[in-house]
């Protein structure tokens, strides 16, 4: 039997009327919980995992599926509109959406988001269907030198996006490094590092406070500074049928997709890469080769399409991975995979030769999951709208109490609480001094990762810096990464160049 | 303020290479605890440096930063919600938090605060207590009377 | 007027959210009379956080106790975090879960009295293996320390914590040779890296390689334990048998209880956690499924047993110089 016929077989297995009803209950449940900042992704799915229990098998896994796909798309929905982002990719998808909504044009990115996130999850899933084993075994092709090189690309990309400051942007992404070295050191017996004598630094500082401190609190002290008394869109008449996509918005989303949906799904195959990493490096790659580049970051639909379809397609490229060779990709997918084993299920390479009907069951199931999830998305675009027809006086209040609470739920901790208060503040007198936000986070996030392999890298090599150039994949990358290093100095050099021969002529 | 910034980032970086020295950076061929952080904290240093170096020549010491006040609102409320929370416990801080911004920051009429805030609050609940079972803290006050 | 239906409203808040928190009132003799809060000292999704959800499920789903039990997520620090929030409440209505990794990072918790905590059982051991990729060309130990003889630090071992790197060390030492360990984040992380041909060995519990080692594409080359595991393991040899006397480790997963624990408490605890174990629940969903040795210990039994292998596993550590 092909691929095909047993998909078909996982489809038959998948439609009945109360699987159906899972993947939508399944999908608005996942929405709400990665719309909700402090609870996206493995939180929410850990949490909602016992409900499953007492359902069966084919049930639970298209339960799981659609909350799964359903997180993905949630994240990015808050970010859009209240620009805290759910989850770290929607970072990317913030930068972006969030000035598209202040422009009134929050409703178009939203769908831009939903079909963008729909095509980079079916075509994760496609190629799951497809080549699922053989791009198993590149992935594994990424060790620790080349993981480090292909971070270091990502970091010093971070140096050109955003911010009309160079140096202010390097120093922001490096700071961002800084943070994220506070903690137990987990690769030297557990050494904490800059915890400064307090227990609490000592499990180090969690994404989620800072990114809604330094989102969500600095934007109602930027929506408190404007006079009007207007709700966020500043009083524009919101419709829904302003925010379906025309010609024109289909035809500028579709190459950033496409690019996004196939870098994105790559790096969703390599070990302990992720969401994030996906995301990022798709949105700096359309930038960087795209004529709309340079605008991105000032609310252009391509940026949307372009981060929320890779991250959707690494979501699902994690699943390759965890499927063929029983080795997850992320963290959510791991807590995924826990509640999969509920049934005796064995993570591994026999999972497709010995279990293929729940294999193929699973795959068809994130076909449902994923159209659940846009049918869901779609529909509540006009509920979502209203949010941002709620006047000032009443959003700002609750946006900070959902900060509050969001920063105490991830670790049920007030010291989150201080700190997400206190990342507010220092992030608004960064901003209001031209230094860029979000790469502080995005090095956050990447840092650790970088930091593991290099390290990792140089005890394989025994310290020898060789083991970066003798390995193909990460001696190009690196070629990359100084090319891209130099190409302004490069560019510069010719320009004046060609001035001067210019001058010459004249 | 911008020279705040920098000479913060550079008593920033200072600490972060000083302790990742005393961590170690590199041993028996291989980078240790503080080997990331002396590197990018030599990179703020340095930056920091040069930026303060040419702030302080060309002299450009204007305040970019004008502090607003009402942009210290929500910070302020936010410290204020925490200190509710200890006192009350979640639950009855965010009710008291909505009510009180809305009523005197934002000057609602009492009857809208107390269905706006009633409402978000069971919202807040529902969501996050009942549904997501995440244990909310309940206040010193609370744990008096009961 | 206003301010008065203000207040009521608020009153009524109060007390009514309190009341729905899970306080019950106070002055009722038998135990427990207010909510048990089960702290899990990492973040959800893990395997200790998996303990602590179906320990309670267990529990409450066959009316063990009667009374409340939430789950606490505290990650952060090797635990660190969580055992000082523990420090910081009602010893008598907490319980958290350990192991022995917990119970080896003594560098992270220096600043917590550990032997304050009131051990109240362990319920399973956990079982370690050496294992190879199936390409490597490694096909026993003997294999393995003739080709590391010849160079030492140049072999690498994937370690996912200290513990592993004392297993590390235990092979070096009781064989002459220098394996190398390569800290990793997880097992899987690691057996992805052996798998890729990154690293030559590495070190995962039955359940985290069992996919990989019934296709093949892994070899297990020793156990730690000093018995042989079942199939797909019965192929490995213990160190034991092939002469590495010194070379034995097996991990422990236990509750603990709060600092101040009564006597009392403690034996109520240790007397449910015994009930719990003989679930079919906790058989399947727990033993059977993560490849567990269901050795249960009481709390009279565990508590010197904890004091002893906590210690022993410091001594190790400190031997091998992981804390310097």
């Amino acid at each position: 039997m092909n691929n095909f016929e047993l998909l078909m077989q996982g489809f038959h297995t998948a439609f009945s009327l109360i699987n159906l009803t899972v993947a939508i209950g399944g999908g608005i449940l996942g929405l709400l919980v990665g719309a909700t900042p402090g609870l996206g992704g493995v939180t929410g799915v850990a949490l909602l995992l016992p409900m499953t229990f007492k359902m069966d098998p084919t049930t639970a896994i298209i339960f799981l599926s659609a909350i799964y796909f359903g997180n993905m798309y949630g994240g990015a929905y808050s970010g859009i509109l209240l620009n805290i982002p759910g989850d770290s990719p929607a970072v990317m998808t913030a930068l972006d959406g969030y000035p598209m909504s202040k422009q009134g044009k929050g409703g178009k990115a939203l769908f831009a988001a939903n079909v963008s996130s729909f095509v980079g999850g079916t075509f994760g899933i496609i190629t799951l269907t497809i080549f699922g084993p053989v791009l198993a075994n590149i992935g594994l092709k990424f060790g620790p030198a080349e993981i480090t090189a292909l971070i270091l690309l990502a970091l010093t990309s971070i140096g050109w996006l955003l911010g009309e400051e160079f140096s202010k942007g390097i120093v922001a992404a490096a700071l961002g490094i800084l943070l994220s070295t506070i903690g137990i050191d987990s690769m030297a017996g557990g050494m904490p590092r800059y915890t400064f004598g307090t227990v609490t630094l000592m499990g180090g500082i969690s994404f989620i406070p800072l990114v809604i401190g330094m989102f969500g609190m600095t934007q109602v002290m930027e929506l408190m500074k404007t006079k009007e008394k207007d709700s966020l869109t500043t009083g524009r008449r919101l419709s829904v049928r302003e925010s379906l996509l025309d010609k024109s918005d289909v035809k500028r989303i579709s190459l950033p997709i496409l690019k996004g949906s196939v870098l994105g799904n790559f790096i969703g195959f390599l070990p302990g890469a992720g969401g994030t990493a996906a995301s990022f490096l798709a949105y700096v790659f359309d930038k960087k080769t795209s004529k709309h580049g340079k605008d991105m970051g000032k609310g252009m639909i391509e940026g949307v399409a372009v981060s929320e379809s890779a991250n959707n397609a690494a979501a699902v490229g994690a699943f390759v991975p965890l499927l063929c060779l029983g080795i997850p990709g992320s963290a959510t997918a791991v807590v995924l995979f826990g509640g999969l084993m509920m049934w005796g299920l064995q993570p591994g390479p026999l999972l497709f030769v010995e279990q293929s009907e729940f294999v193929w069951g699973l795959i068809g199931s994130m076909y449902i999951g994923n159209v659940a999830c846009i049918l869901i998305g779609l529909m509540i675009i006009p509920f979502l709208m209203s949010i941002l027809k709620i006047p000032k006086g009443i959003i700002a209040p609750m946006i900070v109490v959902i900060c509050i609470v969001g920063a105490y739920s991830i670790n049920n901790s007030m010291f989150d609480v201080w700190f997400m208060i206190g990342a507010g503040v220092i992030a608004f007198i960064l901003k209001n001094n031209n230094y860029p936000i979000p790469p502080i986070l995005l090095a956050f996030v990447l840092a650790p990762m970088f930091e593991q392999s290099i390290r990792r890298a140089f005890t394989i090599s025994n310290g020898s810096p060789l083991i970066f150039f003798q390995k193909p994949i990460s001696a190009v990358l690196l070629g990359l990464t100084i090319f891209f290093l130099l190409s302004p100095l490069l560019v510069s050099v010719i320009t004046k160049r060609k001035n001067r021969i210019c001058e010459e002529k004249n | 303020m911008e020279l705040v910034i920098i000479l913060a980032e550079i008593v920033l970086s200072v600490i972060w290479i000083v302790l990742g020295l005393q961590y170690g950076f590199w041993e028996g061929g291989r980078p240790e605890s503080g080997f990331i952080g002396v590197i990018f904290g030599t990179i703020v240093l340095v930056i920091a440096l040069i930026m303060g170096l040419r702030l302080l020549i060309r002299k450009d010491l204007k305040i970019s930063f004008q502090f607003n006040k009402s942009s210290a609102i929500p910070v302020l409320a936010a410290v204020l919600c925490v200190i509710f929370i200890y006192l009350f416990g979640i639950v009855a801080a965010v009710f008291l938090f909505i009510a009180l911004w809305m009523r005197f920051i934002s000057k609602y009429a009492w009857k809208k605060t107390i269905i706006v805030s009633l409402i978000f609050t069971l919202f807040v609940y529902g969501v996050f207590r009942l549904w997501l079972h995440v244990p909310f803290p309940t206040g010193i006050v609370v744990e008096l009377l009961l | 007027m206003k301010r008065m239906i203000f207040s009521a409203i608020l009153v009524l808040f109060v007390a009514g959210f309190g009341f729905a928190n899970g306080q019950t009132e106070e002055g009722a003799d038998s135990y427990p009379s207010k909510t048990i809060e089960f702290v899990v000292p990492a973040s959800p999704g893990g395997g200790s956080d998996t303990l602590g959800r179906l320990l309670t499920d267990i529990i409450q789903k066959n009316d063990l106790v009667d009374g409340n039990i939430v789950v606490v997520n505290k990650p952060g620090g090797a635990s660190a975090v969580g055992q000082q929030y523990v420090l910081g409440r009602d010893g008598n209505y907490t319980l958290f879960t350990m192991n022995a990794a917990h119970a080896l990072a003594a560098r992270a918790n220096s600043g917590i009295d550990s032997m304050k905590f009131t051990p109240v059982a362990a319920v399973a051991m956990d079982n370690v293996l050496f294992l190879t990729g199936a390409d490597s060309g490694y096909r026993s130990i003997d294999d393995v320390v003739s080709a590391a003889k010849g160079k030492p630090n140049q072999l690498t071992v994937g370690v996912a914590d200290n513990l592993d790197q004392l297993c590390v060390a235990q092979i070096n030492k009781s064989a002459g040779i220098e394996l190398k360990g390569v800290y990793y984040d997880s097992a899987s992380e690691s057996n992805a890296a052996l798998l890729g041909g990154h690293i030559d060995f590495s070190i995962a519990n039955p359940n985290e390689c069992i996919g990989q080692v019934r296709s093949g594409d892994i070899v297990p080359l020793a156990t730690f334990n000093n018995e042989r595991l079942e199939a797909p393991f019965a192929d490995a040899p213990t160190f034991q048998e092939l002469g590495y006397s010194d070379v034995e480790f097996q991990m422990f997963r236990s509750v603990m209880g709060g600092a101040g624990m009564s006597e009392e408490v403690q034996k109520f605890w240790s007397d449910v956690f015994a009930q719990v174990v003989e679930t079919e629940q906790w058989k399947t969903q727990y033993i059977e499924k993560k490849m567990l040795d269901p050795k249960f210990m009481p709390a009279d039994e565990y508590g010197p047993y904890h004091r002893q292998a906590a210690k022993r596993l410091q001594q190790d550590a400190q031997d091998i110089g992981l804390f310097d």
